[in-house]
């Protein structure tokens, strides 16, 4: 049970953390969340054509595939939560928002379409994988329950925590907070490189792993929020500085730009 | 937030969720190490039992010997459980003297006393080694771990299991909590929205709750302050008509004298004359219009029968027709409306006087009243020039005037008598619509009044 528990857990919290964040700072600037349904027919016909041709990714480039996918989707991710960030920053002043409305729609289909293809696909290689061993299935399915439920109801009250704040306060909160989602998405691109034998294997530059075990619930739960390396190599910590640091200047920048009002006017409803 | 009931239920469960299913797999965890213990007390306790029941010395392989090893009579007929437990004994030069349930040939584990996990037999096993020191021998007790371990979690989910079920159960229940905490909120809310225009009395509902109390009583001081409010404007519109009807009347009557002392009365006193009457007549329809707006008119509904007031009205204002030899006719049947009987009167002769202003000398106008479905219809039809289609949408605005041109000369008018009659349409939640006639000419005003009981 534990083992389903720590694993579904794991994956919906992320794509809760994702799906929650997204649709309050949706709902502060008055975008349809209606999209967000869209992006997650999209996400989930992505696992769907995914699974399908999960061998054929696998055996891809020399037996890496999957690794290199999971990879490029990390950083996909991370890449749309960016510009989603920005987006966002960019509504600061609502009589002008800085950029026009389809950016954030296809930041917002990016970030949340390609992470439930990538948590849904987990989920379903770790389940295929149980269904084939003789292992009784009640274990799984009450692990199963108990992760989805503690990972929905931190999504639920996520939601609710934000969106109950002023606009203001509930886009830059939700920017900061996807900081270090998306830094951690890079962290765990940069480990299926590795993988991959991508980028060179490194000592560790420390263990925590004594403190917080990544199996556990709680590191399971920070690796969610920042993808929490109980053994971090240098290349780890560069990314993830290197990511902080992009999208914390970023924002600036785009508050900035908001600030002095150098936009197109740009109106939608 | 969008809805309370949503954001409560949502919260309180995300909430019991969390917590219960924390716990949950706390108490899973506490649980597994419990049951590891009792396994190993079990391991023990057959290794006692075989120091104190089987003899030194007997031979390996005898199984008729063994006494009964389970603790736990229901672990018996479980499957698996006769493959859960292995022992050996073994001398102290490390020779098997006893084996059940294994086909190893040497010990499974070190002679060292403990628990150990070892492999053998093509599984993974927990082993206890004892030392029987009165016999001077080991005993070896073995359980397989995946058996252990499935057993130890069937019973511990047989704890986990309700709490994950009882959530839907808790949420539904929740839900329906919510629901009724919500009523009295729900009740004020339709009591508010329900209300009428006019209807400022105070709202009342049975057994408030004290959350709700404060804002009961904040609603009834509004009301009733905005209840004050319109009686002031009512007394002001009352007072206003009053201090402007005198001047006016006592200038008519100046200049009435004045025109009967001059003998040859210059043009400009009949201009006078004129732009006094157009005065007087402004100040009445401005007043009416005030009075009859849907917002501020305070409105005492009755049953009413459009054509009885028809005939009262149409035999006051018979004067106007005489004096332009046009032709009234009243028309039609007994007309039953829920109306304000002032308002109705207003209506009606607000829609005569623009009839016969616009309609030529020697017109003709018809007044009918009409029962038909379930509404009662009036129609004010003359044969004067109309009014083009185009035009019919602004004619019901305020001082809308129909080309300057077209407004009969020595006529006092404002613009104002349709914009009253559309209040007035508007306070009785009735519909108004201008056409021609079936004459083809002039124009045909029709008021639809829903009949007493066909809705709102």
């Amino acid at each position: 049970m534990t083992s389903a528990l720590i694993i579904i857990l794991g994956e919906v919290v992320e794509a809760m953390l994702i799906i929650s964040l997204l649709m309050a700072a949706t709902g502060s600037i008055g975008m349809n969340r209606g999209w967000i349904v869209v992006a997650i027919l999209i996400g989930l016909a992505g696992a769907g054509l995914y699974a399908d041709y999960f061998d054929a990714i696998s055996d891809a480039f020399d037996g890496v595939g999957q690794e290199l996918t999971n990879a490029t989707t990390l950083f996909g991710v991370c890449l749309c939560l960016m510009f989603f960030s920005f987006f966002l920053i960019g509504q600061l002043r609502p009589a002008a928002p800085l950029f026009p409305l389809w950016v954030g729609i296809i930041a917002l289909f990016g970030s949340i379409g390609l992470a439930i293809t990538r948590e849904v696909v987990e989920i379903y290689i770790y389940i295929s994988g149980y269904l084939l061993s003789p292992e009784p299935v009640q274990p799984i399915l009450i692990g199963g329950a108990l992760g989805t439920g503690i990972a929905l109801s931190m999504g639920a009250l996520i939601y609710y925590a934000v969106s109950n704040l002023k606009r203001r306060q509930s886009l830059i909160v939700s920017c900061i907070v996807l900081v270090p989602i998306s830094a951690g998405l890079v962290l765990q691109g940069v480990t299926y490189l590795m993988q991959a034998d991508k980028l060179p294997a490194q000592s560790p530059l420390w263990d925590t792993s004594s403190l917080i075990p990544e199996d556990s619930v709680i590191g399971e739960l920070l690796f969610s929020l920042f993808s929490y390396e109980a053994t971090p190599t240098p290349l780890h910590v560069a990314f993830y500085v290197s990511t902080v640091g992009v999208m914390l200047l970023g924002m600036l920048l785009v508050s900035r730009l908001a600030a002095s009002g150098q936009n197109n006017s740009v109106k939608y409803a | 937030m969008r809805s309370i009931r949503l954001f409560l239920t949502l919260t309180i469960i995300a909430i019991i969720t969390l917590v219960n299913f924390l716990s949950s797999v706390r108490g899973y965890r506490q649980s597994m190490d419990e049951a590891e213990t009792l396994f190993n007390e079990q391991l023990l306790e057959n290794a006692l039992l075989i120091s104190a029941t089987l003899p030194v010395g007997a031979p390996a392989g005898e199984k008729a010997a063994l006494p009964p090893l389970s603790v736990n009579p229901r672990l018996d007929n479980t499957p698996g459980f006769q493959s859960l437990l292995v022992i050996q004994v073994v001398d102290d030069q490390g020779n098997l003297t006893f084996s059940f349930n294994t086909e190893a040939q040497a010990a499974i584990t070190v002679l060292e006393p403990g628990y150990r996990d070892v492999n053998f037999d093509g599984y993974r096993w927990h082993t206890l080694t004892y030392r029987d020191t009165a016999n001077e021998r080991w005993i070896l007790t073995a359980q397989r771990y995946d058996i252990r371990y499935t057993l130890a979690e069937q019973v511990v989910l047989q704890s986990v299991l309700p709490i994950v079920l009882s959530i839907p159960v808790a949420g539904f229940i929740v839900w329906l909590l919510i629901g009724a905490g919500l009523k009295p909120v729900i009740r004020l809310a339709e009591e508010l929205q329900n209300k009428e225009a006019t209807d400022l009395s105070p709202v009342s509902l049975e057994a408030t709750p004290k959350e709700l109390a404060p804002l009961q009583k904040s609603t009834n001081e509004l009301l009733s302050r905005l209840k004050a409010s319109f009686e002031r404007e009512k007394r002001f519109a009352a007072d206003a008509a009053h201090e402007l009807r005198t001047p006016i009347s006592v200038l008519k009557v100046q200049i009435h004298n004045l025109l009967e002392e001059w003998q040859n009365p210059p043009p400009s006193a009949q201009q006078l004359k004129i732009g006094i009457d157009r005065m007087g007549h402004l100040v009445e329809q401005i007043l009416d219009l005030n009075r009859t707006s849907p917002d501020l008119y305070m409105a005492q509904f009755e049953q009413l029968d459009l054509f009885e007031l028809c005939q009262e009205v149409v035999s006051d204002s018979y004067e106007q027709f005489m004096d332009k030899n046009q032709t009234l006719e009243l028309l039609g049947e007994k007309g039953l409306i829920r109306g304000d009987r002032f308002a109705i009167s207003t209506m009606l002769k607000n829609l005569l006087s623009n009839a016969s202003k616009y309609t030529p000398e020697d017109g003709s106008i018809v007044v009918r009243v009409r029962s038909q479905d379930k509404e009662v219809i009036l129609t004010v039809s003359d044969n004067g020039p109309g009014i083009p289609a185009a035009e019919r949408e602004r004619a019901l605005e305020r001082f809308y005037r129909s080309g300057q041109d077209r407004n009969p000369p020595n006529q006092p008018g404002c613009g104002l008598g349709l914009a009253i009659v559309k209040h007035i349409v508007d306070l009785h939640r009735a519909s108004l619509t201008l056409g021609t006639p079936e004459s083809g000419t002039g124009l045909c005003v029709k008021v639809r009044f829903r009949k007493p009981g066909q809705g709102s």
